[in-house]
């Protein structure tokens, strides 16, 4: 029962989050909002037993890569509302008109709402598997697809890494 | 009883927020930010399908999506930074080379 | 099996060595082209006339059934194709028989004589490598048209002689008449050639073939002549194609196609006008081309398909009547002209009538016998007139002319011996081919009295204007004072070169100045150099003695016995020495009648015309006799008034309504329309990034659309 509740005040509070990141004009504000919905996305991880990831996602998201976002706010001084004035266009409605269809048709392709949980598994089974060292395990097991994927990944934040700074450089 | 299908719509519901986002917005960082949500709502739905099937598979895609997005967005706000030192401005309206 | 002949191809090819050595001979020779020209440029068309006379010699005697095939390009045979797309193969072969070698001996024996002279009366022309360089082209393409082994091949060298006949009448193009003279011809030969290139389609559409002669026996004349060949020589028989008869009706229309190409390069009515213009060209290439050789290719090609035109007899019966009608207007035309060279090009005219009335008649011997004959004694006449025109400093008109029988004796001799042989006194050449074809007109079952109660009026005709030429030009007193005669600039250089070719015998003179000439008694008049008058005692000598000796032996008609079928059905009513004495007859009395005429000079003062001639007090009615013939049957006024008014009206309707209207506007519609949904489309390309990730969007959500409606038909 718990449980029902926490995802219902939960998935409240992240569409409200998400939603008031898209409609504030202020990116600081938009950036708050968003470290909410993260948040709350953290929580539903929880919920779902993927403890592990929920610490990620907390460390990731909600720390680094939003600081990362607040920094560049701050750094180009597009902090104050309206330094971005919204001009008056059909674009908005009709995004937003497009979007709803796009989540109906989502809604309508069935398979999302037709998944009982859970499908045969016991949550205490899948307890186990949220765990770093499931998660360790599954990564380094060389029986599994994932150990070159993760060498892979390195490679891509070090690049990653290297192509942010030639890019910010002043001149090159 | 909270079952997969709620987690789906919930995410089907963010990403299509972070959808319209990327279009209304106007401010590259805020876009980013709704591309952020989107990312966020395919990782929820990977989580809650991985518990549904009782597999690792779908945290570790997870992993490697939160690695990714790191990357991207790390890259992206070069990006933008470098557009904000040539154009002074990084209204997308005004960068606006596609047209001719 | 057709015999092959190696040596044919070398006819045709030396002259186009000349003609490519002749255009680049101011890089090769810089200072001495015009030298070495004049040397080169006679001198392979002679050697090709040497060539030809092996080939008879030689080749022809040993072929079997006097044809032979040969390559056109050294080193390939005749089966090289030129074209060979599909079912369509045109290959690259040469027809020797005694038809096309006759003509290549013309061609080149004829038109050699005519570049030796040609040497002499261009020598001072700057441009003279120029001048031989189309000469040589000319007799290149000449020699295809007569060689060639099918129609398209004939049809290259007719469109190439046609080109060079332009780029000749049109030779010195700074004078804009010369250049619209060559427009003239051109453009009417353009409305023959049409008929031409329709007839080859038809022709390639019924007999599946262009080739004259194939070694497999279905060339378009073989199985044209098939039943030829039977002995059925004027019976009509049935042409069939792979068993499948050819209908008189399809002949008939492939005929008088081919006869309206005919018609336009060998000046028949009614697209002759272009003939008489065409003398803007130099003379001697009004002798090679627009008398002796081009201007024969149409009675060459007829003869060529004797076999086919022998099977639509209302085909021939309506070359017969168009050769009739041209030779009687040329002939009534030519009795009133002044200047020298129209009167002998409405003379060629009158006897290229003559020609195609022979074949009308069906005696395309006759027809190729009066070619012959005839491009002999007129190329002597043009070249005679030419020297007369040299001597008088590019006069040409007659009226300013007279008197110049004691001062070049030599040309008035030669031009004696041209006349005579055109008048058709007994015993020159053109006594003979000219009786020949009346005598042919008369065995005509059914209208050949007409035929030749009006061909004896030609020749009546002839005989006189040919006279009073030689009266105006020779006889009576001289119509100009010796020393003062101007100079007339003909050349494009006389601008910096105040002497042009007309009078650069004079150069002697002209060193010393234009006022020792002027008015010092010292005679301008003057003969000839050799090297135009040698040719002119060839064809002199030709004149005399070819006709006698071509009838007197039979050579002629043996020779081309094999080529063209002889097709005269009916018996002449008098027998051939009767007909000989009635020609004979005709001819004296037409030059006796000029002879009575013009013999005295009524008017002795300078620059005064005859008193017959004074067309002051007729000049106002147009119908008069006098006007209406000078004028040449208001010919030139009624094409005017038909094709430039009418069709100018035409053309403008074109232009405004169809064109302008509907055509453009169509065009600036269809423009218009894209243009619209362009600037309606083009408000979709902001270039604004968001808006192309909207249309992103919509596209996604088509797809997911899409997806959900497939599971959704699938499930059902």
């Amino acid at each position: 029962m718990a449980t029902v509740i926490a995802f219902w005040v939960l998935a409240i509070l992240s569409v409200v989050a998400s939603i008031a990141m898209v409609v504030t004009k202020n990116p600081v504000r938009s950036a708050l909002a968003l470290v909410g919905t993260f948040i709350c996305v953290a929580a539903f991880y929880i919920l779902l037993s993927a403890q592990f990831i929920a610490a990620v996602q907390v460390i990731v998201y909600a720390g680094a890569i939003m600081v990362l976002f607040l920094f560049v706010i701050m750094l180009l001084n597009l902090g104050s509302p309206g330094a971005l004035r919204e001009r008056g266009s059909l674009q908005p409605i009709i995004a937003t008109g497009l979007g709803i269809c796009f989540l109906i048709a989502l809604l309508l392709s069935g398979s999302l709402l037709s998944l009982p949980l859970p499908a045969g598994v016991r949550p205490a089974e899948y307890e186990p598997l949220g765990t770093v060292r499931a998660i360790g395990i599954n990564l380094y097991d060389p029986n599994q697809p994932w150990l070159f994927p993760f060498e892979a990944t390195s490679i891509l934040l070090l690049v990653a890494v290297i192509g942010a700074i030639i890019m910010a450089k002043r001149k090159v | 009883m909270i079952t997969t299908s709620h987690y789906l719509v919930l995410s089907a519901i963010l990403f299509t927020i972070g959808v319209i986002g990327v279009l209304v917005k106007r401010n590259p960082i805020v876009i980013f930010m709704c591309v952020e949500l989107m990312l966020n709502a395919a990782n929820l739905s990977f989580i809650a399908l991985g518990r549904h099937f009782g597999q690792v598979n779908g945290q570790m895609y997870v992993i490697f999506a939160l690695a990714v997005a790191a990357a991207e967005v790390s890259v992206g706000l070069g990006i933008i930074v470098a557009i904000f030192r040539s154009k002074e401005t990084i209204n997308v309206d005004e960068v606006n080379l596609m047209k001719s | 099996m057709l015999s092959t002949s190696n040596l044919a191809m070398w006819i045709i090819l030396l002259p186009f060595l000349g003609f490519l050595h002749n255009a680049f001979a101011g890089l090769i020779w810089k200072k001495n082209a015009k030298k070495v020209v004049s040397y080169v440029a006679p001198g392979v068309v002679l050697l090709a006339f040497g060539v030809a006379l092996m080939v008879v010699m030689t080749e022809l005697p040993n072929a079997h059934d006097h044809r032979l095939i040969g390559a056109l390009i050294p080193g390939t045979s005749a089966a090289t194709p030129w074209i060979n797309l599909g079912g369509m193969r045109i290959n690259f072969e040469l027809l020797v028989d005694p038809l096309s070698l006759l003509m290549a001996m013309i061609v080149t024996g004829v038109g050699g004589l005519i570049h030796v002279y040609a040497t002499g009366y261009m020598a001072e022309d700057p441009e003279q490598p120029r001048f031989f360089t189309y000469f040589n082209l000319f007799i290149t393409m000449m020699l295809i048209l007569v060689l060639g082994g099918n129609f398209l091949l004939m049809f290259v060298g007719w469109e190439g002689v046609g080109t060079c006949s332009y780029l000749l009448i049109s030779f010195s193009y700074k004078q804009s008449e010369n250049a619209k003279a060559g427009n003239k011809a051109f453009i009417v030969n353009r409305v023959g050639d049409l008929g031409f290139a329709l007839g080859m389609m038809l022709i390639w559409s019924v007999f599946g073939t262009l080739s004259y002669f194939t070694n497999d026996g279905k060339g378009v004349l073989q199985l044209a002549g098939a039943g030829h060949a039977e002995g059925a020589h004027t019976a009509l028989h049935a042409i069939s194609v792979m068993g499948t008869p050819v209908s008189v009706a399809v002949l008939t229309t492939i005929c008088v196609l081919l006869f309206v190409g005919a018609m336009g390069k060998s000046a028949q009515i009614p697209l002759w006008v272009w003939l008489p213009d065409a003398m803007a060209g130099p003379t001697p290439v009004s002798a090679l081309i627009h008398a002796a050789t081009m201007v024969t290719s149409g009675i060459v090609m007829v003869t060529r398909c004797s076999w086919l035109f022998s099977q639509a007899p209302q085909a021939m019966q309506l070359v017969g009547y168009i050769g009739l009608a041209t030779a009687f207007v040329g002939a009534t035309i030519g009795l009133v002209q002044n200047d020298i060279k129209r009167v002998l090009a409405f003379s060629t005219v009158s006897q290229l009538g003559y020609m195609f009335l022979a074949c009308g008649v069906g005696n395309y011997t006759a027809g190729m016998f009066h070619v012959t004959t005839h491009a002999i004694f007129k190329a002597l006449l043009f070249l005679g007139s030419g020297a007369v025109i040299h001597s008088m400093l590019g006069e040409q008109d007659m009226r300013k002319m007279g008197g110049l029988r004691k001062k070049i004796f030599k040309t008035w001799l030669v031009m004696w011996v041209g006349t005579y042989a055109i008048a058709g006194v007994p015993g020159l050449s053109g006594f003979f081919s000219k009786d020949e074809i009346l005598h042919s007109a008369l065995s005509s079952p059914g209208n050949g009295m007409f035929l030749y109660g009006v061909g004896l009026a030609i020749a009546f005709m002839t005989a006189f204007y040919m006279n009073r030429l030689m009266h105006k030009t020779f006889g009576v007193t001289a119509q100009f004072v010796d020393g003062e005669l101007p100079h007339q600039h003909h050349s494009n250089f006389d601008d910096h070169d105040a002497h042009g070719h007309d009078d650069h015998a004079h150069g002697h003179d002209d060193a010393q100045g234009v006022g020792v000439v002027e008015g010092h008694g010292h005679s301008q008049v003057h003969e000839s150099p050799a090297s135009m008058m040698i040719p002119l005692y060839v064809l002199a000598a030709l004149s005399v003695v070819f006709g006698a000796w071509a009838k007197m032996t039979g050579a002629f008609e043996k020779f081309l016995e094999p080529v063209a079928p002889h097709m005269v059905h009916g018996e002449a009513p008098i027998t051939e020495s009767m007909g000989y004495i009635i020609s004979a007859c005709v001819a004296i009395a037409g030059l006796t009648l000029a002879h009575v005429l013009y013999r005295q000079a009524k008017v002795m003062e300078r620059g005064q015309l005859y008193p017959a001639e004074t067309k002051t007090r007729w000049e106002k009615n147009p119908l008069h006799p006098y006007t209406f013939l000078l004028n040449k049957w208001w010919w030139d006024v009624i094409y005017n008034g038909i094709f430039l008014k009418i069709g100018g009206i035409f053309a403008i309707l074109l232009w405004k309504v169809v064109d302008a209207g509907i055509i453009n506007g169509t065009i600036e519609g269809l423009g218009w329309i894209v243009g619209g949904f362009s600037r309606l489309f083009r408000k979709l390309q902001t270039g604004y990034v968001r808006n192309y990730a909207l249309a992103m969007l919509l596209g996604v959500l088509v797809l997911v659309l899409g997806v959900l409606g497939s599971w959704t038909i699938a499930a059902k």
